[in-house]
């Protein structure tokens, strides 16, 4: 193996720097497209994927068993489930549900009237922030401040006017400190005093209406209940771990669901998405070896005198073809770093500065582990194929036809 | 009694065989060839010098004949071993020097023995020294791109001769040089005949080169006059 490493090596090293880097930098172009495409298709799903987590279910979500109303001993198991090492946070919040009604004229007439998904979220405003940051997604007005009462914040959605909504009617604009009516399911009706709207993208949460925790407990006249406990971990991953973790805490009897089993309808998008990613990646693949063929075969063809010259000499044709193999998976290697690091630090870090617009959230490119594997794998088997058959095809090549 | 290294017998060679106007290189040539001994081909363009010298170097296979190289007959040689026997038993310069652009002097001369499998410390001093023979010394670093015709020629020999070969073949090495620098390769090549026992088969031209060689023979239309 010496001497092809020793051939590969000097005639990259001495030839022609011109048609090395174009070679090179065609080739990383190819990878680059390849690991673009699935990265979008990744950076929507993971977009749709962290909508949900971030601002609905956190990893782990505790709801109350199905003939349940509250989860009971809420504040208990809080602090029970926040002993574990992997738990970075926990809010649990209350809810119901309710219709919106804005009198825009303050007149009794043209109510608009929105009884979306959302209905009405009780939180605890000074800490609920720490799991779920709808804090950071108030663009009009302000945040709730600890247990204030008869105010609340409104989801672009429901507000109406801030942008496209999937709901074909909301409350037609509703402004800061404009007042709107919500009747609860039980019959209560309430006046609330807008003081700030958000927009997280996500519908289910921008439908929503949010006020204190100690506003909502008056309406429903609960005190320590929960309707829903929202746990963040410091790894995703470890969902499904501390699932059965807490499902185990004082035999729980709650209804405990990771964002894994929370994300059904996403999987469902994922999957086609995961399918045209792959389609376009074996594509893109073909395409690549295709090119890397063409690059390596011309390069071949420009070095047929050499090869003529070794075979004349008397140099086994397995070093000859072992060297020029060499050669082309040290083009194709480069390729792949040098693209991969330019989609890293070139096309990922511009789309983190600037992500896209999506209406489920904003879009930045998204390399996955087993796609980059993936990638890299078929690269390589194109780098292998198109390096072999034009050498092969050269190297066997009558010794005077070469040299001529 | 000197012993005969090469042996030709009835060597044919047609171009072309199966169109309807086929190239008769070669027609049945006869030839032996003694060791030791430093024979001129000589003959006009298009007499089939190149073609006879092809066969012998193993560089061609012809369409009939019998050649015998160092007692062995090569027809019976496979590919690989063909390979393997060029490698180890013959050298060959060729008229446009046919280094590796991208190997400088040492190691163009190196390539034989790195295909070989010989370390580099067994064949450092065999390097060393044919570089001294071929006078050019200090000159080892030197791509081929930067040295003259005549000293790309002189790499190109100590190329073909550093595995020792038992024959070595030169198609017109001097033909595109200028006077000195061929009269340089002609008494290199004299020198290896007389102080190495090398045994010699070259294509050449020039009447003027007959006062280096033990013999010629001519080539008239793929057969010896
Ligand atoms: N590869 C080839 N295909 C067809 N004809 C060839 C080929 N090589 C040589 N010839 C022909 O064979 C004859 C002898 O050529 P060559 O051996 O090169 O002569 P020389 O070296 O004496 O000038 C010429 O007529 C030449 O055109
Ligand atoms: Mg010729």
């Amino acid at each position: 193996m010496k001497l092809p490493i020793f051939l590969a090596y000097k005639t990259i090293l001495r030839g022609n720097k011109g048609s090395l880097s174009l070679t090179i930098f065609i080739l990383l172009a190819v990878f680059l497209n390849l690991l673009f495409i699935d990265s979008i298709f990744a950076g929507i799903a993971k977009t749709m994927d962290d909508g949900k987590i971030n601002y609905q279910y956190g990893e782990v979500i505790i709801e109350p068993k199905e003939d349940e109303k509250y989860i009971k001993n809420a504040n208990e198991f809080v602090n029970e489930i926040n002993d574990f090492y992997y738990v970075k946070s926990v809010t649990s919040r209350i809810r119901s549900g309710a219709t919106f009604f804005n009198d825009k004229n303050n007149d009794g007439r043209d109510v608009a009237k929105f009884g979306g998904a959302g209905g009405v979220i009780g939180i605890d405003a000074e800490n609920d922030n720490k799991s779920i940051d709808i804090k950071s997604t108030v663009f009009e007005g302000r945040y709730l401040k600890k247990n204030e009462i008869g105010s609340a914040i409104i989801g672009a959605d429901a507000a109406g006017g801030y942008g496209s909504s999937p709901f074909p009617r909301d409350l037609e604009g509703v402004l800061v400190g404009d007042t709107i009516e919500v009747e609860y399911y039980n019959g209560i009706s309430r006046e609330y005093k807008i003081v700030g709207i958000f927009k997280t993208k996500n519908f289910d949460v921008d439908s929503a209406l949010i006020v204190t925790k100690k506003e909502l407990n008056s309406v429903l006249g609960t005190t320590g209940e929960a309707s829903e406990i929202i746990v963040r971990l410091n790894d995703r991953s470890l969902s499904k771990k501390a699932v059965s973790d807490f499902e185990s805490v004082q035999d729980a009897g709650y209804e405990i669901s990771d964002w894994d089993e929370k994300l059904e309808f996403g999987r469902s998008i994922n999957k086609s998405f995961d399918m045209i990613g792959g389609i376009l990646r074996i594509i893109g693949s073909i395409v690549a070896g295709l090119v890397i063929f063409i690059i390596i075969f011309v390069d071949i063809l420009n070095r047929r005198k050499q090869i003529g010259i070794m075979k004349a000499i008397g140099v086994p044709q397995i070093y000859i073809t072992n060297s020029y193999l060499i050669r082309g998976m040290f083009y194709t290697s480069v390729g792949m770093i040098l693209g991969y690091l330019c989609m890293e630090y070139c096309v990922i870090a511009y789309f983190e500065k600037n992500p896209i617009d999506f209406p489920m959230g904003w879009m930045v490119p998204y390399i996955k582990i087993e796609s980059l594997k993936m990638s890299i794998i078929l690269f390589t088997i194109a780098g292998f194929v198109g390096s072999f058959l034009p050498t092969i095809r050269e190297v066997r090549k009558k010794i005077l036809d070469l040299m001529r | 009694m000197k012993k005969n290294i090469l042996k030709v017998e009835k060597l044919v060679k047609t171009y072309k065989i199966d169109s309807p106007s086929p190239i008769l290189a070669l027609r049945g040539v006869d030839f032996t060839c003694q060791e030791g001994e430093f024979v001129g081909l000589m003959g006009r363009s298009g007499s089939g010098k190149s073609t006879f010298l092809h066969q012998l170097a193993l560089l061609d296979v012809p369409t009939s004949g019998y050649i015998e190289l160092a007692g062995v007959d090569v027809s019976k040689l496979s590919q690989k071993k063909r390979a393997v026997f060029r490698l180890k038993t013959l050298g060959y310069v060729f008229q446009d020097y046919a280094l590796i652009p991208e190997l400088n002097l040492y190691e163009n001369i190196a390539l034989p023995m790195m295909a070989l499998k010989v370390s580099k410390s067994k064949y450092h001093l065999e390097i060393v020294e044919i570089i001294r023979r071929v006078g050019l010394e200090g000159r080892e670093n030197n791509l081929p791109s930067e040295l003259s015709g005549g000293e790309q020629q002189r790499v190109s020999i100590a190329r073909a001769i550093i595995n020792k070969p038992k024959i070595l073949f030169a198609d017109e090495p001097t033909a595109n040089l200028d006077v000195e620098s061929a009269t340089v390769i002609m008494e290199l090549m004299r020198e290896l005949v007389d102080k190495y026992n090398q045994t010699i088969i070259i294509v050449t031209h020039e009447q003027d080169d007959e006062k280096y060689l033990d013999r010629v023979v001519h080539l008239t239309d793929g057969k010896f006059f």
